[in-house]
């Protein structure tokens, strides 16, 4: 019985503390909406007028949840962490993503102290359920991550992320153990998931450069944790490249390249793929959709393409994009099929594979590693090395035939999500290919249309 | 030698077709045949330099002659510490388009980038059309290194590299991935690790 009242209770606690984080951003969406015109990169998904409506209807749905979950409570801690991570989940993907879209939140709840106690009742309870011994400090500590972020700097967030995640003790002796070790990535990856839904609450699309920000942010979460986990978790990060499949491949030639940063490349791809991709998924699309900007700039790419596909046949393309006779392929009826294949599943954003920024850029490497391999298939080997003079045209041949739908937004995502180191390395380089197809695709349809 | 890998962006510029990417082919096979991957085309390619006192690893990015692409060249060479022109020197047209590359570079680019121009084909002597002593010259005035190189035969190619090896400054990498060591600040946490 008593746990059962522990359990009501913290239930009730979660809904106040989540309820009062929506009752903020909305009451400051109100306070600044009436002053605050619409940037011209903003489209909203509703009309202004009517979004007071709709935060009031998101809110009730919120409640209605809330309120539902509770009455299906069960009392045993396990059954406390399936309720809490199922309905969290559950607002991330429902209302919260609603309240995202259309409204701007704002930078922290007004006030904080209400909040941050009552969420600080969140993270204990959930830490309990795992049976993990997080004291008060730490628990404080990464909450301050969440509900401060990037006010501190980044090495005082580090250390706030350090003492949460050394808070849990076992994480240390379960090296031996590969069930164990499994255990501790779920462990890593539930904290992350909470670290990210409360970040949620700092983006502000109404902002002016909205989109990089946000972006930002998005990529701060992710870099913290896989600094937390390469810094700090020598177990996990042995885990994760141990149960990785060998990226070398983002490099054209491993052997000088030191371990760590090998680490790092790996580690920041499986942590994207396994706790950020539903947040790259989530929020990152729905950004760019609300952004007028992206959404013409995708629309006249797309448009262009289809028009240059439809206009005439793939060996026609490669010789206007002034590809090498050699590597024209005339005597195959679609070339290139299997770059074209690969470039697909980078534009589309629900590919299993590549929803993290790191994937697609290692899609992209692949890509354009694999137009060599098609010259070869193909037979053609008049030229043994393939040059820029060959690359590009091919590469920007391949991304018309691929008809990207968002090749714009997507090549500002890139930009502004890969990590730096990796922006001299092949991955770099990828990425400048993406660049020119998208800068040739507009000129090329120009140059057709005055030809017709 | 100390144990420092500086990390260098070198970017290869110049007309098609005089030999670019056959100029790189050259300088990484020398050092690391065993280690190509034959279908990775040559656009892209790393190479390491050791020197007395430092290693430097290129990351070659090659670029496209073909004039369409021109204009697409800073996306290239945007955060390059060196860059190599190359022209045929039994084309004056190839040199003549590397000279405007070289004023493109000191217009657009980042001053402190290193300059280099590489006279290529010089196995073919007979049918040259550049003389070594004018580009000897124009070098001279603008600052640049400047070398013949044969890609056919390797003179000067890997000379040319690591004279803009010499010439890079040697800062201190501070890039996401060296910043956060994996193993060596970790051995006191470290209880029964394999």
């Amino acid at each position: 019985m008593l746990q059962e009242k522990h359990a009501n209770e913290a239930t009730a606690r979660l809904d106040q503390a989540l309820a009062a984080v929506f009752a903020d951003a909305i009451a400051h969406r109100r306070q600044t909406q009436e002053r605050q015109r619409p940037p011209s990169m903003w489209r909203p998904t509703v009309p202004i007028a009517d979004a007071r409506t709709l935060a009031d209807e998101l809110l009730e749905a919120a409640y209605a949840q809330f309120s539902g979950s509770r009455r299906e409570l069960m009392v045993s801690n396990k059954d406390l962490e399936a309720m809490v991570s199922s309905r969290l989940e559950g607002l991330r993907t429902d209302a919260l993503q609603g309240l995202l879209v259309v409204f701007g939140l704002p930078q922290r709840p007004e006030d904080p102290t209400d909040a941050f106690d009552k969420l600080q009742m969140i993270s204990r309870e959930f830490a309990q359920s795992l049976e993990t011994k997080v004291d008060e400090p730490q628990v404080r500590a990464f909450l301050q991550i969440a509900l401060r972020g990037s006010d501190d700097t980044l090495d005082a967030q580090l250390q706030y992320a350090h003492k949460v995640l050394r808070g849990v003790p076992h994480l240390y002796v379960l090296d031996q153990d590969r069930r164990l070790r499994f255990r501790l990535g779920r462990v890593a990856a539930s904290y992350v998931r909470i670290l990210v839904l409360l970040y949620h609450f700092k983006l502000d699309v109404m902002a002016e450069d909205a989109v990089t920000t946000a972006l930002a942010d998005v990529v701060l979460v992710v870099r913290i944790l896989t600094q937390c986990i390469i810094t700090q978790f020598p177990v996990l990060g042995t885990a994760i490249l141990a149960s990785s499949e060998d990226e070398r491949h983002l490099d054209a030639q491993p052997g000088n390249r030191p371990l760590n940063e090998k680490a790092s490349l790996v580690c920041r791809c499986v942590v994207e793929e396994a706790v950020a991709a539903p947040l790259f998924r989530g929020v990152v699309a729905p950004l760019y959709a609300a952004s007028e900007k992206f959404l013409t700039e995708d629309r006249r790419i797309a448009k262009a393409a289809a028009r240059i596909v439809a206009r005439g046949d793939p060996h026609e393309l490669l010789r206007r994009l002034q590809a090498s006779e050699d590597f024209v392929l005339s005597t195959c009826k679609t070339p290139y099929a299997a770059v074209v294949e690969i470039l697909k599943q980078v534009w589309d954003p629900a590919s299993p594979m590549g929803s993290g920024p790191t994937s697609k850029a290692r899609l992209l490497v692949r890509a354009s590693r694999t137009i060599p391999l098609a010259i070869s298939q193909a037979g053609q080997h008049g030229k043994h090395e393939i040059g820029a003079d060959d690359l590009l045209p091919i590469f920007c041949f391949a991304t018309i035939w691929s008809q990207p739908r968002n090749l714009a937004s997507l090549t500002h995502y890139l930009e502004h999500c890969v990590a730096q180191s990796l922006l001299t390395s092949e991955a770099g380089y990828a990425l400048a290919l993406l660049q020119t197809a998208l800068q040739t695709i507009p000129t090329l349809d120009a140059e057709s249309s005055v030809k017709i | 030698m100390s144990g420092k890998t500086h990390h260098s962006k070198l970017v290869l510029l110049g007309d098609t077709a005089v030999g670019k990417s056959c100029l790189v082919v050259r300088f990484v096979r020398d050092e690391f045949f065993e280690f190509q991957e034959p279908t990775i085309g040559a656009a892209f390619l790393t190479q390491t330099v050791t020197l007395d006192d430092a290693t430097v690893k290129f990351e070659i990015w090659d670029t496209a002659g073909q004039e369409r692409y021109r204009s697409l060249a800073p996306m290239y060479y945007r955060g390059a510490s060196a860059a190599v022109v190359v022209y045929d020197m039994t084309n004056r047209e190839s040199y003549d388009g590397a000279k405007s590359w070289i004023t493109e570079l000191q217009r657009r680019g980042d001053p402190n980038v290193i300059l280099a121009l590489a006279g290529n084909k010089v196995d073919n002597e007979e049918q040259r059309q550049v003389p070594k002593e004018e580009v000897q010259e124009y070098a001279n005035e603008n600052g640049i290194v400047f070398f013949e190189t044969s890609a056919k035969t390797a003179q000067n190619v890997r000379e040319l590299f690591v004279e803009i090896a010499n010439k890079l400054p040697k800062t201190e990498q501070a890039d996401e991935a060296s910043a956060f060591p994996v193993t060596d600040d970790v051995s006191e946490e470290k209880r029964g690790c394999c």
